[in-house]
């Protein structure tokens, strides 16, 4: 997308340029009044806008007659027909016997005129046949859709008939409602007469009422009036019953006195009577008396009889006790023989008991003895104790020492390991140089023999791949004497140039460096020990390098960073 | 007009509709032919297909844009094919682009060629189809196609200023794209 059009006029002002001509088409475009204003007076004094501005026109105008020219695309009578049919409910009824797929008008038939645009048409007779297909296909879809509206149309008028059954049906149940509800009508106007009827007949009776509860009122008053009489007819009764008791208490009492007498004699009679009664009870009990006495005399005689066998029997029994005291005494005399017999005994025991308090004392005796064993033991011991720990001492410090050794056994093992696997080539050149170490004269090219060095830095340059140079004038304490140069072979088949110093105690000291198979680089300088072997090594894209020698980490340091920051600047 | 509306004030059934929408079918038709011949068949496709899914139409929405969505869906597909076929034969020497729309009419050139040589896409150029055939406003097509008044007038205003070139008879592509379905102008 170009910012700026041919023109020289920019997309966004191209873009209302053509809203401007599409309002001016009578569309939508979305212009602001602004903008519209901005375009108007742009097409006025800018020529290059009011020639984009004629272009879109010319476009709109070539647009419009190109699509109106679609005006006189043939469309046959039979597609309107069919269109009609399934627009207008009238034709439902022709659609069965109208079952025809519409074909296309002839082409030679067409007699409209064709605009010149629409010449293009005359393309179309190269797909003819293919357009023919396509009207066959679409008469095929048609008799499809045809046959399956048929289908809907008898469906239709199925629901249609049941539809109408359905409405005379509902039509004859309003006429029997409107029936039912004039009849209630009717029968609502009778009910309300009735009511009125019945309205007269209850005022006629509550006047009856009135009028029977007035006949009853004077009736009561009547009733009061009789009432009153009847209780002085009473009263009048009731005094004659009192006069007529007066008299029949009076003739009560006098036969009472009569019977009084009457009793008194009788009450005598009685006296006499009972004095004789007690007489003869009097004399039936001492006639008891009598028997009484009779029986108790006889009952004293067998008391006695009784008590003499008492007394039998308690002489019998004194006999026995005198048998029991005798065999007591029997008793006491066993006693006290035995009792002799015990203190013999307890004389035997007593001498027993003395023996065996002297075999006790006897035998604290002997364990006094054994203690004093036992104390010389105790301190044998300890001193053995003692001869112990200190051995176990002596056994732990050899461990501590075995175990240093083994870790730095360890130590060095693991180091030479992470030298063979991280920087196998270091450990060439490590190899390298406590080999060449003990020759420090013996190098490939000696700086003796090639004074200016120039052969060394060719044939190392040669080897390398690259201008190499001897860097001198290193900054180690004491001083680096260049000595030489050789090329180590490695493993991995690249060449190590090594470049050889003495330092001021003649120990080899090197600088190596070799191509850097894998690009990887390694910033910061690492160090690595060899035994006493020190190593400081570092890799850009191109080389890895390494500072190899026996001096201090501390002397061969400042060599390292020296060379990582100046070697390649120098050369 | 015959046989609309025989029952009053019924709105007009779709086939009624389908019937008063004939003219712009024609145009749309044509517009994407360039062809009296290609367009009367794609006319008579559309109207027998729309006949046949009546009762797909639920009424949501614009009729004539319905109608237009199927005309448009048979023509990108009859293409198709037609394309399919082509590039099995020879390629056609008629479909170098020539400049100018009474050089296109000479040169049997359609709208839809040359189009197709500026790398106008299908949607943009049924944009434009619409806009011409069916008076679609930009409001219409901004809010059936969910997009912004003014990014509906960017795409329509980008396809026209690609066609004014053609008019002048400049930036032609170098090649006709195979398959510009999803390509474009934009």
């Amino acid at each position: 997308m170009t910012v700026r059009d041919d023109n020289g006029i920019s997309d966004e002002l191209t873009e209302k340029i053509f809203a401007f001509v599409d309002r001016e088409a009578g569309r939508d475009a979305p212009l602001s009044p602004e903008d519209e204003a901005m375009v108007e007076e742009l097409l006025e004094t800018d020529p290059a806008a009011k020639a984009l501005a004629d272009e879109f026109r010319e476009v709109e105008a070539g647009l419009e007659s190109l699509f109106q020219a679609g005006d006189d695309v043939p469309v046959s009578d039979d597609l309107i027909a069919l269109i009609q049919a399934h627009g207008s409910g009238q034709k439902e009824d022709e659609r069965a016997t109208d079952n025809v797929v519409p074909l296309r008008r002839g082409t030679a038939g067409s007699s409209r005129q064709f605009t010149p645009l629409a010449a293009a048409a005359s393309l179309a007779f190269l797909i003819a046949g293919g357009a023919f297909l396509y009207s066959f296909q679409a008469r095929q879809v048609l008799e499809r859709t045809v046959a399956e509206l048929e289908q809907d149309r008898v469906v239709l008028q199925d629901q249609n008939e049941t539809l109408q059954a359905t409405n005379a049906d509902l039509d004859g149940q309003l006429a029997t409602a409107v029936d039912t509800m004039r009849d209630t009508e009717t029968a609502l106007a009778a009910a309300r007469s009735n009511i009125a009827r019945l309205e007269t007949e209850l005022s006629t009776t509550v006047a009856a009422r009135n009028e029977t509860e007035a006949d009853l009122a004077s009736a009561t008053e009547r009733l009061a009036a009789l009432q009153e009489t009847r209780a002085e007819l009473e009263q009048r009764v009731a005094a004659l019953e009192t006069e007529s008791d007066q008299a029949a208490s009076a003739a009560d009492a006098q036969r009472t006195e009569l019977q009084g007498q009457l009793a008194e004699l009788r009450t005598e009679l009685e006296v006499a009577r009972e004095t004789e009664r007690s007489a003869q009870t009097r004399l039936a009990e001492a006639t008891g008396r009598i028997d009484d006495l009779e029986s108790e005399g006889a009952a004293l005689e067998r008391k006695v009889a009784a008590l003499e066998s008492e007394t039998e029997s308690l002489s019998s029994d004194v006999v026995a006790r005198e048998q029991q005291f005798e065999e007591t005494e029997t008793m006491l005399a066993r006693v006290e023989r035995r009792a002799a017999e015990l203190a013999v005994e307890k004389a035997f025991l007593d001498s027993a008991v003395d023996s065996r308090n002297k075999e006790i004392e006897a035998n604290r005796q002997a364990l006094a003895g054994l203690e004093q064993q036992a104390d010389e033991l105790a301190a044998e011991r300890q001193a053995l104790a003692a001869d112990v720990a200190q051995g176990r001492e002596a056994l732990t410090t050899a461990e501590a020492e075995l175990t240093s050794v083994r870790q730095q056994s360890e130590a060095f093992q693991t180091g030479l390991e992470l030298l063979r696997q991280q920087t196998g080539w270091l450990a060439q050149v490590a190899g390298y140089h406590i080999g060449y170490a003990g020759k420090p004269r013996e190098v490939e090219v000696s700086a003796k023999e090639q004074a200016d060095s120039q052969a060394l830095t060719k044939w190392l340059s040669n080897e390398l791949g690259r201008p190499i140079t001897i860097p001198r004038n290193l900054p180690m304490k004491g001083g680096l004497t260049f000595v030489g140069g050789r090329v180590l072979p490695t493993l991995d088949g690249i060449s190590v140039g090594q470049i050889a110093y003495h330092d001021n105690q003649d120990r080899l000291t090197a600088f190596c460096l070799k191509r850097n198979p894998t690009g990887q680089v390694q910033e910061p300088q690492r160090r690595q020990f060899f035994g006493r072997l020190q190593m400081i090594h570092w890799q850009d894209e191109d080389f890895q390098y390494v500072v190899v020698g026996f001096a201090d980490f501390a002397r061969l340091e400042p060599v390292a960073t020296w060379l990582k920051d100046n070697y390649w600047q120098e050369s | 007009m015959t046989g609309t509306n025989s029952i009053e004030d019924r709105p007009p059934s779709p086939a009624d509709q389908l019937q008063a929408l004939l003219p712009k079918l024609k145009r749309q038709a044509f517009g994407l032919t360039g062809s009296l011949h290609l367009a009367e068949d794609l006319v008579q496709d559309t109207c027998v297909r729309v006949l046949a899914r009546l009762d797909q139409w639920k009424g949501v929405g614009r009729f004539d844009g319905w109608v237009a969505t199927i005309m448009e869906r048979i023509w990108s597909n009859r293409r198709r094919q037609q394309r399919q076929r082509q590039e099995q034969e020879l390629p056609d020497p008629d479909l170098v682009p020539t400049p100018g729309f009474e050089a296109q009419a000479d040169a049997r050139l359609t709208l839809d060629d040359m189009r197709r040589a500026a790398g106008v896409s299908d949607e943009d150029f049924f944009l434009v189809t619409r806009i011409h055939a069916y008076d679609y406003t930009y409001r219409d097509l901004a809010e059936i196609f969910g997009v912004p008044h003014g990014t509906m007038l960017s795409k329509v205003s980008r396809a026209k200023a690609v066609l004014r070139k053609v008019v002048r008879g400049e930036a032609l592509k170098a090649d006709v794209p195979k398959d510009d379905d999803h390509g474009g102008a934009g």
